[in-house]
């Protein structure tokens, strides 16, 4: 009965939506023409899909296993959370969330006051066709309600790997940002239309950086739950589907630092719309590449060609659109001057060219095999190994970027005035690389080299803040935008740290260690205690026992775990860190050995690690503050 | 059910597989051997290398690499053998040639182009 | 410019379509068109097989297979079938030789001679990844065709097709 409710709900969303679908074929985005109040009708079609979802997380709550979608990824011995948050761990599911997520984003935007009722309606508008879209591919495509004759006792199961806290968050931020970006575009290409193009910058504002910090930490929260959960310590494998959420982050970091020029000095506006549409149609090349079984990748829903010809239908309607509108519109830069390259402007113009260029790069290696594959019929891969050797040299300029950029005035500057402004810096840095080179000579010259740029990054804008004060002699008033950006920046130099450290600098212990054994890494002493069988609500756990000590004084103990499910035959291994500021103690346990004393255990010591995850928090912090920044009302 | 399937196949991935009695005893073979190891493609699991894989093609080709290392084949000539035997799709670097010149090529074409953009006279 | 930009994109979404007909997983040969690797063998309850015995002239085909693999179980049928139309090799993978004996004479033996490949080198040298696979072998030693997985019904007619065109 729920989900027959459910279903009917999302048909009266295909109908409402298809109101302004239709209504934007005929009028384009032109307001005076419009039938229908695209407010209204954005409040309505939130309401209908929220309900939808609620009858979906009902259906799963309750184990309705006449639903196809939860007699193949729910079962009854999950834990409640797990049945909950198995509504996103499926493609049907999740695509109801990703509707969800752009109605709840019209809806929240139609409450806005920093926009005109007319500008309002026009970029609904497009942002309900948008939601049109979507609902037919779900109606006709991946109906979550659809049902399973005839409906089994038991479900198949949650995969275990998705049975875990970190997963239950992971997926809601992510697409809270990438489908965020859909307003991004309606605003752009509404605001293209709109006579005063500068205007909609101030609107467009608040909803890059909100959907950037929520895409932010979607990333990282994803980079973390496969630190712990996977069993060795990788927390980015260049994966396509983890591609995919890269560069749609990538284009709305320049995209972020686009809009900052153009509001200020009116400039590069073009610029900032073109990345807007890009941005989005990135999600949505995203998703196309995830979910149509075109590529081999950990993280892909099932196959199913026919998906992939409608979402590529989706994406090839919403880019043309967008390049149509932008083009029709078009009228010159907006900027008659040249962009000098020394000056801030440049600095950031320098920054979105590298961002686009490393953008372009990912994609390209990305979808390489797949044009290889159709054009030459080879087979090729291309892996980490290619995107780290890009990845690695393209950090030098965005570091150089970030520790010179807030120092570089705009207009026009020199480049003896600017060495002149951070002599004291480039003193310092002096300082620091000895500093670090002596704490960490031991180490390859890479990792060295790296946290030395890291720590730059995060000297030179501890620095600004210090010459702030120093200048202006208060503390408590720091503009909020410097405040970001020293936080943001801080952040990145954080993250290469942590980054640096936990992959480069890892030391490794593998061994067959027998109970009552110590063996010793860094300064720590593992002893391993023994062994303990102890059963979880859906699984059967393997614990192994492990006494971490450090100069002879116990610190902590460690539980990693083999868990053998119920429903299948499936094991996870469960790791147990112990995480300090210094690195991560990471200990797995596998198989036992011949003699049943003995059990492989793998012991990593990854330095810095906790510094990514502070790293990612400093980021989305300096873009909160940039958020609230940009609610300011302007004069 | 066949997300199921699909997924199974992390559990091939889901721990550094590398058991004990595999690490070689000279420490410099060992570093090369997982050099290697990150550049083959474990070719029946989803974008893993073989040195995380469960996998039992996985499991031999490490095999395969330590013993060739050990009888003092060079690092490109164990790469070379296996590129011969399973083709380009176990390297995760493909081979410089005329259809993946491109892959190298076109971001420094990008670049050059975006940079003329952004800074030309108006 | 522009317009260059706009043929590029349409030049992808084409592609994209294009590439949702082909399927990822599929990982051709490499050594299609090659001569068979040299190898000698010890074998299961004949003379030691070789690359040699391949190369007579006469198409062929060379299952790699093991008893403790289960697709291997299930395309046991299809392989009696089809060596009874073509002479057929087996080389048993990392295979103990009383498990195999077990296992054939539960399901029979359709190979005219076993090699053993018990450290799995040869399955290495001929590029196998994943048990069953199945190299098909033309008269002058050449590796024509290869199929990857349990032979099924359906794969049967194909394969059939294949060894009339050669012959």
């Amino acid at each position: 009965m729920v989900s027959e409710i459910g279903f009917l709900f999302l048909t009266i969303v295909l109908v409402i939506s298809s109101f302004s679908f239709f209504q934007l074929l005929i009028s384009g985005t032109n307001y005076s023409t419009d039938f229908f109040n695209q407010i209204k009708l954005s409040n309505l079609i939130f309401v209908l899909t929220l309900f939808s979802f609620i009858c979906l997380t009902y259906s799963f709550a309750i184990s309705d296993f006449t639903l196809n979608v939860i007699a193949s990824n729910s079962n009854s011995q999950l834990p409640i959370i797990y049945k909950l948050t198995g509504v996103w761990g499926n493609h049907e599911g999740s695509i109801l969330l990703w509707l969800l997520v752009m109605t709840f984003f019209g809806f929240i935007f139609s409450k806005n006051n920093l926009a005109s009722h007319y500008f309002k309606n026009d970029v609904l508008k497009i942002q309900n066709s948008l939601c049109f879209l979507i609902t037919s591919f779900i109606v006709f495509t991946s109906n979550p309600f659809e049902k399973t004759y005839p409906p089994p006792v038991e479900g198949g199961d949650l995969n275990p790997l998705l049975q875990d806290p970190g997963l239950v968050i992971h997926p809601p931020f992510l697409y809270i940002g990438y489908v965020g970006f859909s307003i991004i575009y309606s605003i752009s290409v509404a605001g293209l239309s709109n006579q005063k193009k500068e205007l909609f910058i101030d609107v467009l504002k608040p909803w890059v950086f909100i959907s950037w910090i929520f895409l932010t930490c979607g990333i990282g929260l994803g980079s973390w739950w496969a630190y712990y959960e996977l069993g060795w310590g990788g927390f980015w494998f260049w994966d396509p589907v983890e591609n995919a959420s890269l560069l749609p982050w990538l284009t709305a970091s320049a995209l972020l630092h686009t809009i900052v020029i153009a509001a200020k000095k009116k400039i590069l506006i073009n610029w900032t719309i073109i990345l807007s549409i890009l941005t989005f149609v990135l999600s949505l090349l995203g998703t196309f590449l995830v979910r149509s079984g075109v590529l081999v990748s950990v993280h892909a829903f099932a196959n199913d060609p026919k998906r992939g010809v409608y979402i590529l239908l989706l994406l090839a309607l919403i880019s043309f659109f967008g390049i149509f509108k932008y083009l029709k519109n078009y009228d010159g830069p907006t900027n008659p001057k040249q962009i000098h390259m020394i000056s801030r402007e440049g600095m950031i113009s320098l920054n979105n060219i590298f961002m686009l260029s490393l953008t372009f790069t990912i994609l390209l290696g990305t979808i390489y095999p797949l044009f290889s594959s159709v054009l030459f019929n080879s087979k090729i891969s291309v892996g980490a190994p290619f995107f780290n050797s890009i990845l690695m040299p393209v950090m030098l300029p965005f570091a150089v970027g970030m520790i010179i950029g807030p120092y570089v005035k705009w207009g026009k500057d020199d480049l003896f005035l600017i060495f002149k402004r951070v002599q004291t810096l480039l003193i310092l840095f002096f300082f620091i690389s000895l500093l670090v080179w002596y704490l960490n000579y031991k180490d390859p010259i890479l990792s060295i080299i790296f946290i030395i740029l890291g720590s730059w990054i995060i000297a030179s804008s501890l620095f600004e803040i210090f010459q702030f004060i120093n200048i202006k002699k208060r503390i408590f008033n720091i503009p909020k935008k410097i405040f970001a950006q020293v936080l943001a920046h801080m952040g990145i130099g954080l993250l290469i740290i942590g980054a640096t450290g936990s992959t480069v600098m890892k030391k490794e212990k593998i061994q067959f260690q027998e109970i009552g054994e110590s063996i010793k890494i860094k300064n720590y002493d593992v002893k391993f205690l023994g062994i303990k069988k102890v059963e979880g609500p859906n699984y059967l756990s393997q614990m192994g026992i492990f006494n971490i000590k450090n100069n002879n004084k116990t610190v902590k103990i460690l539980k990693p775990e083999k868990r053998f499910y119920n429903s299948g035959k499936q094991v996870t291994t469960e790791a147990a860190i112990y995480s300090t500021l210094l690195g991560d103690l990471y200990i797995a346990i596998g198989d036992v050995h011949q003699n049943k004393k003995q059990y492989t255990t793998r012991i990593w010591f990854n330095p810095f690690t906790i510094w990514i995850w502070i790293g990612v928090f400093f980021l989305a912090l300096g873009g909160l503050f940039s958020f609230f920044n940009s609610l300011a009302r302007k004069k | 059910m066949k997300y199921i399937i699909l997924f199974l196949n992390i559990f091939f991935v889901n721990a550094n597989a590398i058991e004990p009695n595999e690490i070689l005893e000279n420490k410099k073979l060992e570093n090369i051997a997982r050099e290697i190891g990150k550049e083959l493609r474990c070719l029946v699991c989803q974008n893993e290398d073989i040195q995380n894989s469960n996998a039992d093609i996985a499991k031999d080709l490490r095999t395969l690499v330590r013993k060739k290392l050990s009888e003092g084949q060079s690092k490109n000539e164990i790469i070379k053998y296996i590129h011969s035997r399973y083709g380009d799709f176990v390297l995760f670097s493909p081979p410089l040639r005329i259809d993946t010149l491109g892959l190298w090529a076109l971001p420094i074409l990008f670049f050059f182009v975006l940079t003329f953009l952004f800074f030309r006279k108006r | 410019m522009r317009y260059f930009f706009i043929t590029i994109f349409v030049f992808c979404l084409f592609v994209f379509y294009q590439g949702l007909k082909k399927n990822p997983r599929d990982i051709p040969s490499n050594l299609i068109s090659q001569e068979i690797p040299e190898f000698y063998i010890s074998s299961f309850n004949g003379p030691n097989l070789s690359h040699i015995d391949l190369k007579k002239d006469e198409i062929k085909i060379v299952n790699f297979f093991a008893s403790w693999c289960p697709p291997c179980t299930v395309e046991h049928k299809q392989l009696q079938s089809l060596s009874k139309k073509v002479t057929t090799y087996g080389i048993a993978k990392k295979n103990k030789n009383k498990d195999l004996s077990k296992w054939l004479g539960k399901l029979g033996n359709p190979y005219k001679n076993i090699g053993m490949d018990y450290e799995g080198l040869v399955s290495i040298e001929w590029g196998v990844y994943a048990l069953p696979e199945t190299f098909l072998i033309d008269k002058n030693g050449i590796i024509k065709y290869k199929h990857v997985g349990p032979i099924m019904q359906r794969d049967l007619e194909k394969l059939e097709n294949l060894i009339r065109k050669l012959r």
